[in-house]
């Protein structure tokens, strides 16, 4: 017990500055977290988005490409949310296949004659808009895709606008 | 029992021999020094990965535009060769969407305020063998080289993103 008293304690100015100091490291630590954790959901967001706009470009422009034509009876064009319906396979018999690209609870879902494949997209990210556009020249038939993505799906704090082309191959004639 | 528990506590026995000191001034300062770096270091990290990122998004929507000018320019090759042979080399062109076709207009196009897309036409060449040949050879003026340049501005600099597609009038 007696060397107890020769521990030296902290006298009251140290404790001030102490807890001072620890006070503005504190404050700067959760000034980060926060800064960070918010830049951290918006990138992440955009991240998501990113994915989800190559994955639908990049299955919708190879399914246009490769329709034998754009099934303009079952398609909604020129307004949201849009459906394209594309003729896949032989024209006529018993293999064409009548493909419907469409809105279902924000995600681009594929149908093969009125049945459901999946989605083109994750559910992290939500469609939000879909557009297609039909444009005819001369004998040619192409699609222009509109479409605005959001992440997270739940509770969007990333949005972006994407648009792209494609020219149905079947139907050009060079 | 009590005993025994109690002679396995070192810190027990040990306790009135500590000449325990607190931490100096300086050691504080050094560790906040320290953690304040480190907080640094976490955040300059985590401001190149979000740089980066921010420059991606603006990025694939460039490439998907000028992929989209290359189509584009199929479709007008479509309506006629002479669409795409009548512009002259180097000149920058760009596109203009009524809603339902896809034309050549004079007017700069500007996609959401902030990509600027222009495509412009080259002559083409062909070796004996008829091959394309980027040098030498002969000009072919059933083919033409057709370049689509999308730009958009980024952190105070300009970023662009080039497609090149030949087209011929076969």
């Amino acid at each position: 017990m007696k060397n107890i008293s020769k521990i030296k304690a902290f006298s009251l100015p140290e404790i001030i500055v102490y807890v001072a100091i620890f006070s503005v490291i504190l404050l700067a630590l959760t000034q980060t977290v926060v800064v960070v954790s918010k830049s951290f959901e918006l990138t992440r967001g955009e991240r998501v988005i990113d994915a989800s706009a190559l994955s639908e470009y990049d299955r919708l422009g190879r399914e246009i490409r490769n329709a034998t034509n754009v099934n303009t009876a079952n398609s909604v064009f020129n307004a949201s949310p849009g459906i394209l319906a594309i003729t896949v396979g032989s024209s006529v018999g018993a293999s064409q296949i009548i493909r419907k690209f469409y809105l279902a609870n924000g995600k681009i879902e594929v149908s093969d004659n009125g049945v459901v494949q999946g989605d083109l997209t994750s559910d992290e990210a939500t469609t939000t808009s879909l557009v297609f556009r039909l444009i005819t020249a001369t004998s040619t038939q192409a699609v222009r895709i509109e479409t605005t993505i959001a992440a997270p799906a739940n509770a969007p704090i990333a949005s972006e606008n994407f648009y792209d082309t494609f020219v149905v191959r079947n139907t050009y004639e060079h | 029992m009590k005993e025994r528990f109690l002679s396995h506590r070192p810190a027990c026995r040990n306790f009135n021999s500590v000449k325990t000191r607190g931490m100096s001034l300086a050691e504080v300062v050094v560790a906040s020094g320290i953690a304040a770096l480190m907080l640094v270091s976490i955040a300059q990290a985590f401001a190149a990965y979000e740089n980066a990122q921010s420059r991606q998004s603006p990025a694939i929507k460039a490439q998907l535009l000028s992929e989209e000018g290359i189509e584009v320019l199929h479709l007008v090759r479509n309506t006629g060769w002479n669409v795409l042979s009548s512009i002259p080399a180097g000149t920058k062109k760009y596109f203009y969407f009524s809603g339902t076709t896809w034309s050549v207009t004079t007017t700069p196009e500007i996609i959401d305020g902030v990509f600027y897309r222009s495509f412009t036409m080259a002559s083409a060449s062909r070796n004996s063998s008829f091959n394309i040949v980027s040098s030498g050879g002969m000009v072919d003026p059933q083919t033409l080289l057709a370049t689509v340049s999308v730009s958009y501005p980024i952190y105070g600099a300009t970023s662009s993103v080039s497609y090149s597609d030949y087209f011929f009038n076969y």
